[in-house]
């Protein structure tokens, strides 16, 4: 007995309507998440705002998790805020992370860019937009506490976004480089003019005290986004 | 002699046409024994119960209107607050995207003083957050299509098991606490048929009927 929903349904649909729009050129803007409230993290106290007092500032958190920094003795909780937008030609992304630790807030990392992908024609997955370093060669090719800002360009590139960082144990501000490629593996009708669209994002967080190296982050995720087509 | 596909299609259509939808209440939730008449909020949580074993599930959308529809026919003993009027009021400074809509969220923004002293200012007893899917399987028949010089076509009956799930948390304004739990599902027969090109179908309502449930339980429990 075959199990599906309403996805399943979409995917059994997708090929005509996706095909019908891209051949008449129309452009697709995706939306996903909420923008970060940035200006509000101004308002939080380290080690005396609490978590409804974030809540209030910032808002819901889209996801949460843990972390553990090194010298520290007990894990960090993570609250999770995004915003992502693009329209085929560019992509704007928001990215905030706030540690909290017995229930007070106890740090943040937020990025922003807004990334050109120089993408003239139609998406067709799968396809890669933007670019991501050669990540495995950070550990040898940069020295902590050394390296300079120009010594990460000349290796990295120049990033595609910027941001800053307040992390424990020394809450000691930091300036972020941010480097991303996306992956576009699959798009499913769900309507006239909506889609899911299934994609592959890596990213890269190159961190700088007083504009030298100072350590890095790098993930990699896979999920859906709804798009809208707009003539 | 021969026999049109209609002559044996159309009966069975009428047959499938008489199926209804059954619904089953899940669990026993707590009763909230304060007798009178309540204000409550009700708000779609699109991702209370998020688990990653789970991503692709789809989340019905407007099921508190659907609730808040059956709640309004079931009982004069609710006054229903627009949500929109809620979230305005209770977080003013945060936009849509942002205003907690989960009950662990919802639970710690209420411990925040300002955030109290707004919603204590409409009065709201009971916010209910209400999440739910629906999905459908494969039963039984299936639709073959052919092409030929002369033409194509399609033709056949196939039948889908439907069922909508819906789960509805209450909590109380004032401890902040989560007061009960309600679960109820509805399963239907939905059917799509296909004669020649013209397709002819029947969808089970059973996310409103889902909905008439929750509110009679709604009912049952906000004694």
């Amino acid at each position: 007995m075959k199990h599906f929903n309403r996805r399943n349904l979409g995917n059994c649909l997708r090929t005509i309507p996706l095909a019908c729009l891209l051949a008449l050129g129309g452009c697709m803007t995706i939306k996903f998440g909420a923008m970060p409230m940035i200006d509000n993290i101004d308002t939080l106290t380290i080690g005396e705002s609490t978590r409804a007092d974030v809540v209030v500032a910032l808002g819901q958190p889209r996801g949460n998790g843990m972390t553990r920094f090194s010298q520290e003795p007990d894990p960090r909780e993570v609250w999770f805020y995004e915003y992502m937008e693009s329209d085929g030609q560019e992509a704007k992304l928001d990215m905030l992370i706030v540690f909290m630790v017995e229930d007070r807030y106890d740090g943040h990392l937020w990025f922003s860019s807004l990334q050109d992908f120089e993408h003239t024609g139609l998406l067709s997955p799968p396809e890669s937009l933007g670019y991501f370093p050669p990540v495995s060669e950070l550990e040898t090719g940069l020295t902590r506490g050394h390296s300079s800002e120009e010594d990460i360009l000349a290796m990295l590139g120049a990033p595609t976004g910027t941001g800053s960082a307040i992390l424990p144990p020394d809450h000691r501000m930091q300036s972020v480089m941010y480097y991303e490629d996306v992956q576009i593996d699959d798009m499913i009708s769900t309507g006239a003019s909506e889609f899911y669209v299934q994609m592959q994002q890596r990213i890269l967080l190159v961190f700088l005290e007083d504009n030298t190296f100072n350590g890095f982050m790098w993930y990699a995720n896979a999920g859906v986004a709804e798009a809208a087509s707009t003539s | 002699m021969r026999i049109h596909p209609t002559s044996v299609l159309i009966p069975l259509l009428a047959g499938l046409a008489a199926c209804g939808s059954t619904t089953a209440v899940s669990g026993t939730p707590d009763l909230i024994d304060v007798p009178g008449h309540h204000r409550l909020v009700v708000m779609d949580s699109p991702n209370w119960d998020f688990r990653w074993e789970e991503r692709d599930t789809f989340h019905d959308t407007g099921l508190a209107d659907c609730l808040l529809d059956a709640l309004d026919r079931k009982s004069s003993r609710f006054t229903l607050i627009p949500t929109r009027t809620f979230t305005r009021t209770a977080f003013p400074d945060l936009p849509d995207e942002l205003v907690p809509t989960t009950p662990e969220y919802v639970r710690i923004a209420l411990t925040n003083t300002g955030v109290q002293d707004r919603v204590q200012s409409l009065n709201v007893d009971y916010l209910i957050y209400v999440l739910g899917s629906t999905e459908m399987e494969h039963d039984w028949g299936g639709i073959m299509c052919g092409v030929g010089y002369g033409g194509g076509g399609c033709l056949g009956v196939a039948g889908l098991d439907k069922s909508s799930n819906i789960s509805a948390v209450v909590v109380d304004v004032d401890s902040t606490q989560e007061m009960t739990n309600v679960n109820v599902t509805s399963s239907g027969d939905s059917w799509i048929a296909v004669l020649a090109v013209i397709p002819v179908w029947h969808d089970a309502p059973t996310k409103d009927a889902a909905c008439r449930a929750l509110a009679e339980k709604l009912d049952e429990t906000l004694q």
